[in-house]
């Protein structure tokens, strides 16, 4: 267990490392998800964090142009409304 | 436009090939390397970090996965176009250690997959629709 957290910050260190600081969404921004969940469950949202505009899509691709369209530089985080994560993966995903 | 991809049972694991043209991934039966269809990842295309280095990609974002476990885990996205034969689309592109096709790939084309343990072979026949216009589909 313990040596799967360590796996779990190794990769996000590198993440940190190769894409800037990952910058995860504020409570307010998660909690007005959340008020949407009954809505648009299953929507995959890309959260721009600087202005923490939300652009929704029915996958990451759709979302993502969305929110390219506004914001043609910036980079997001995506959520999928109403579940833990945006995808999943049975039998675990290594790290590179 | 129509897809059919034709790939083959490798150890238990039905595979397509595929090969990096031009900066692009293409999936055809001239390919080497292989992407594994996995049932188990309900994402898109995942790649390991040495082809994600000769395609052109544009980084997205973070995305979370949750694994079997009940771990979640930060991974970097990114957009890419897929070439499946005289079609391309544009794919949301994780990065690990393995090469999957997940099952939005396939969602994505409404396929039909057979796999035929009497031949060793899998199939796959779907539509692909370009939907998304994209500067890195050469369309924007």
């Amino acid at each position: 267990m313990k040596a799967k957290k360590s796996a779990a910050k190794r990769l996000v260190t590198r993440t940190q490392r190769l894409e800037g600081a990952v910058r995860r969404p504020s409570r307010r921004v998660l909690a007005r998800l959340k008020e949407w969940d009954p809505r648009y469950k299953g929507q995959v949202a890309a959260i721009e964090m600087e202005s923490e505009e939300i652009f929704l899509g029915k996958d990451v691709v759709e979302a993502t142009l969305k929110g390219w369209e506004k914001y043609p530089d910036r980079t997001f985080y995506f959520v999928r409304i109403g579940y833990p994560a945006v995808h999943s993966r049975r039998g675990g995903l290594r790290k590179r | 436009m129509k897809i059919q991809l034709v790939g083959r049972i490798v150890d238990a694991e039905p595979r397509f090939p595929s090969r990096i043209v031009g900066r692009r991934l293409l999936l055809d039966d001239r390919g080497r390397d292989q992407l594994i269809l996995d049932s188990g990842f309900t994402g898109s295309v995942a790649i390991p970090e040495e082809w994600a280095n000769r395609l052109e990609l544009r980084y997205a974002g973070i995305q979370t996965f949750e694994l079997a476990n009940g771990q979640i885990v930060e991974f970097p996205t990114y957009l890419g176009a897929v070439q499946l034969g005289q079609a391309a689309g544009l794919f949301e592109i994780v990065v690990t250690a393995e090469a999957l096709l997940g099952m939005e790939f396939f969602e994505r084309l409404k396929a039909r997959i057979v796999i035929d343990w009497r031949t060793k072979k899998v199939s796959c026949t779907g539509n692909l629709r370009p939907k998304f216009p994209s500067p890195l589909m050469g369309e924007g």
